[in-house]
């Protein structure tokens, strides 16, 4: 009985090679990968002023043009890109062209004509229905490494910490480490770059919407991704329809909080997006993907500022109206998404580090930060912004020093200030210009009621000796960086 | 030979107090218990019936007094005397779940035939030796075991869990088992043995004889009042330039109130930024802590001595000048849902299988260890934040849906559970009666229910009050109700 099996075993072995010899044969991809050397500033915004040298490899595709695509991860505050063709030998230097962090994605140049000699750029798959013979592509150890990927699903990822939402093509390979720009390939076509990697899970952003965006980006006309700026929920429930009098079978979702810049209300139910029905769990039928949630009509083949046709229900009847996609830019968010590549802001008084409540902040706390980081800061995140007080400010921490003695306690730190010297404070160059007016000789600094302290009184006449002694003391280079 | 001289004595008299604990030990009983503690998300069921055992001892009064957490829940108190082997049924006259202290009545005659209650001593000095007597695990006679009273300060009582009191820690073993058992030095009982930090070892605790005291006191008209709040935050006044700004010298007493609660802010007695130099006559230091007997603890347990509706003097330093103050001390209540709360079966409602019950630590609890991290934040946020930072739009009682019981009339209600309740049909539910009324009244063909994350959800009204006795009787609820 085992004589049978072996040789089938034996003859499938044989049936592979010869295919991939095949493939291999139409793709050279040692021609079109390459491997970055990235060093970069990681930043602890905790401890703002403290630059760390980090160094990164990841891969690189070439593409029309004599350019190179790679993602965006890691690339953020870079001091430097070397590029190595061949897996081996000699390091070109390159430079960042055009980033997109939200969609992911960046462009590198390289001004030395000869690196391009012998590379050839890869072909990008136009259809997202190619979902056999995967392979995941890197280079390892000086050689191509190709693992095989299995197909298993699409699906809308939101981008880092905010909202905007990315296609993402979910595929699983042995590969191991991968989640570096390796290229996800079809026989000789890109499926796309290999963003993470989670268990054997491999997100992959997609050929079709890296292609959209290159065209974009050469015709000078990339708008950045949208994002649909409401939330909303499943209208699974037939009462709730009922109640809101919707004729026919229950479908579409309702809006619970709509978004400060869309022409939704509260409890419009969403019944088609850019012509496709909605259903009642929010997916839609996408003739490419299957069945996707309906965040993705805001990123397919739709940008930032473009208008999507939405077809609602709204005080008993069904009404069109059109969406302006907004940008997906959250920087006005209270807990504010600082722009990348800027070097953290923060401002040292006499030992009291303040920073912006940012998005980067909470993340120092680690990917957990949601659980991790302090539970009043996390909250923030919830509550929506002022007109008098568009962001805030922490004391992140206390740098001890007997000027700030009483102070140094746990309680003094992650706290949220609401004034100083009497000024609202919501951002570190309010913070600043309300120091340069102290009151009788002291700051007055007022923390946000229900803070684990409320307020703090500093020497006005003695900050500056105090800032000179722990500026040498803790080795900082400036007591402040602001915009 | 001196060294040796000063070992022998030392000996003796350790041995004579021992011998003396064993001649009290007659008075220390062995309480064994049977209790049965609800089910926080299904309110109308009850958790197995457990066996446990405690110790207790007898006091003035023919009573006997044990820990609060050995009692909780009871359905039977059986005591057993020393060296005799009959039952004893106990019941419990008045406990403080605050103070995890308890004092029993016995229901059988002539237990106290031959017993003598115990008498109080004073709080014993650091290093001083204490015996601790009672029915520890793993065994069936009383023990005694000999330590040093290691430290003495404020601890979070953990039976209650959202308060702290003054605690004393010795290295002298205590077990489960122990708990509720008295703390002798010399022929005194100086504490109840209540409580170890699990994985410290030689770390026990003991209540300190003012906080029994305080209890006993309380409890002379038959009734249990509690301990007093202050409802202020003191926190260290050691800044020089705030003492200045206070015009307070650069170094000496007195600690700053630097929030007050919503309560006290209404009395109007005391201030923010007051400074208390003195607490029911002890001296407050600038790092908030009194003297007592020879220790420096936190000066909260000053306002822990007056009994309910009692003043308390302060001497305070406002507006640059010493006044004093005097405080109607006041039990509070607000906060109960922030702690455990015991004896009374938890309140709820259910409408159409849908459970409703008060938001509190009790019933996120049941969410398991990490029940931080699982409760959603609003929940989290209404519990411990909302209080000091919106007391204007506290709810009496938060109402969070526990659990739906599934049923083809709410079979549709995607948000099955661990919601908190923000309106239902439009009126906002400030507690367990408002929702009843607001379910009750509705003359719509819907009932509406908004949680506070933003979520809707209906419930068809025909159907579901068909369905409601239904529900009921499948899953074996006695009453709709428990107010």
């Amino acid at each position: 009985m085992k004589f049978p099996k072996l040789i089938f075993a034996a003859s499938l072995l044989l049936t592979g090679q010869a295919l991939g010899q095949a493939e291999e044969a139409k793709a050279n991809w040692q021609n079109s990968i390459v491997l970055l050397d990235v060093t970069r500033n990681n930043f602890n915004f905790r401890i703002p002023w403290d630059k760390r040298a980090q160094s990164i490899s990841k891969f690189g595709a070439v593409i029309e043009g004599k350019e190179l695509l790679t993602t965006a991860a890691g690339l953020a505050n870079h001091t430097l890109v070397r590029i190595q063709k061949g897996g081996r030998g000699k390091w070109t230097n390159g430079e960042v062209r055009w980033i997109d962090y939200q969609a992911n994605l960046a462009v590198i140049g390289v001004e030395d004509d000869t690196f391009w000699e012998g590379l050839a750029p890869v072909r990008f798959t136009d259809t997202k229905s190619l979902k056999e013979n995967l392979q995941v592509i890197r280079w390892r150890g000086g050689n191509i490494e190709k693992r095989a990927a299995e197909f298993s699903r699409f699906s809308v990822a939101d981008a880092n910490f905010n909202q905007a939402p990315r296609i993402e093509l979910k595929a699983s390979s042995e590969i191991e480490g991968a989640g570096k720009a390796e290229l996800m390939v079809s026989k000789d076509q890109v499926v796309g770059l290999v963003a993470s990697k989670s268990g054997s899970t491999c997100s992959v952003i997609p050929a079709t919407f890296i292609t959209d965006v290159l065209k974009l980006r050469k015709a000078d006309q990339y708008k950045g991704l949208g994002y649909f700026d409401f939330i909303w929920q499943p209208a699974s429930n037939p009462a709730v329809t009922d109640y809101f009098k919707l004729d026919g079978n229950p479908r579409g979702v309702l809006v619970i909080k709509p978004g400060k810049k869309s022409v939704l209300r509260l409890h419009d139910i969403i019944l088609e997006v850019a012509g496709f029905p909605i259903d009642i769990q929010g997916d839609y039928l996408d003739p490419d993907c299957g069945h996707v949630i309906m965040e993705y009509l805001a990123c397919r083949n739709k940008w930032a500022g473009d208008i999507l046709k939405l077809k609602i229900w709204r005080d008993g009847k069904v009404q069109d109206i059109d969406y302006k996609l907004p940008k997906a830019d959250f920087s006005d968010n209270l807990v504010m998404d600082r722009p990348n590549d800027v070097e953290p802001t923060y401002l040292i008084v006499g030992g009291l580090v303040f920073v912006p409540l940012s998005a980067e902040f909470l993340s120092s706390w680690g990917g957990d930060w949601q659980r991790s980081a302090p539970f009043r800061l996390v909250f923030y995140n919830n509550q929506k912004a002022k007109k008098d007080q568009k962001s805030l400010v922490v004391l992140s921490l206390v740098l001890p020093d007997f000027y700030n003695i009483g102070y140094q306690q746990r309680s003094s730190q992650n706290i949220v200030i609401e004034k100083a010297n009497g000024n609202l404070i919501s951002t570190l160059e309010d913070l600043a210009k309300a120091l340069d007016k102290p009151k009788d000789g002291f700051h007055i600094l007022e923390f946000k009621k229900g803070s684990s302290l409320g307020k703090i009184i500093l020497d006005a006449e003695k900050l500056e000796q105090a800032n000179d002694r722990i500026s040498q003391r803790y080795g900082i280079q400036s007591l402040q960086k602001l915009k | 030979m001196r060294v040796r001289l000063l070992t022998t004595t030392l000996l003796f008299t350790t041995l004579a107090s021992l011998g003396q604990a064993a001649e009290l030990g007659r008075s220390v009983v062995q309480v064994l218990v049977h209790s049965q503690t609800p089910v926080w998300d299904a309110p109308w069921r009850n958790n197995p019936v457990a066996a446990s055992s405690g110790s207790g001892f007898v006091i003035d009064g023919e009573r006997v007094m044990t820990n609060a957490h050995v009692v909780s829940w009871a359905k039977q108190i059986v005591l057993r005397r020393f060296q005799d082997p009959r039952p004893w049924l106990a019941q419990v006259e008045h406990i403080s779940h605050e103070a995890d202290l308890a004092v029993l009545k016995v229901v059988t005659p002539g237990f106290f035939e031959g017993l003598e209650p115990v008498t109080f001593g004073e709080l014993p000095n650091v290093q001083s030796t204490v015996i601790t007597c009672g029915y520890p695990a793993g065994g069936e006679q009383i023990s005694y075991t000999r330590g040093v009273v290691s430290r003495i300060e404020m601890q979070n009582y953990v039976h209650i869990g959202n308060k702290a009191f003054l605690s004393v820690q010795t290295d002298a073993a205590i077990n489960p088992g122990n708990s509720g058992g008295p703390v002798f030095q010399d022929d005194k009982v100086v504490g109840v043995a209540f409580m170890g930090i699990p994985g410290l070892e030689a770390t026990g605790f003991f209540i300190p004889p003012s906080v029994i005291d305080h209890f006993l006191k309380d409890i002379e008209d038959d009734k249990y009042d509690g301990f007093p709040k202050a409802g202020v935050r003191i926190v260290s006044l050691q800044n020089p330039a705030y003492r200045k700004f206070l015009g307070l010298p650069p170094t000496g007493d007195g600690a700053r109130i630097d929030s007050l609660a919503a309560y006290t802010e209404k009395d109007g007695l005391l201030k923010k930024d007051d400074v208390i130099l003195e607490v029911g006559g002890h001296r407050v230091g600038s790092d908030g802590s009194i003297l007592l007997h020879g220790n420096r603890v936190y000066c909260t347990t000053a306002f822990q001595e007056p009994q309910d509706g009692e003043k308390l003097k302060l001497k305070i330093w406002r507006d640059k000048k010493e006044i004093e103050v005097t405080v109607p001390m006041k039990v509070r209540k607000e906060e109960e849902n922030t702690g455990n709360l015991y004896d009374t079966p938890p309140r709820y409602f259910v409408y159409a299988g849908l459970v409703f019950t008060p938001l509190t630590l009790d019933y996120v609890k049941t969410f398991g260890r990490n029940w931080r991290n699982v409760a959603n934040l609003e929940m989290i946020y209404e519990l411990y934040y909302m209080r000091n930072e919106k007391p204007d739009k506290l709810r009496k009682e938060p109402v969070v849906l526990a659990a739906t019981l599934a049923h083809p009339a709410n079979a549709d209600i995607r948000l099955a559970s661990r919601a908190m309740v923000d309106e239902i049909n439009g009126k906002r539910i400030e507690s367990l009666t408002d929702l009843i009324e607001a379910f009750e009244t509705n003359d719509k063909p819907q009932h509406l229910i908004k949680f506070a994350s933003g979520t809707i959800e209906s419930l068809d009204k025909d159907k579901a009050n068909e369905a409601h006795e239904t529900i009921l009787n499948t899953y074996g609820i006695p009453a709709d109700r428990r107010l």
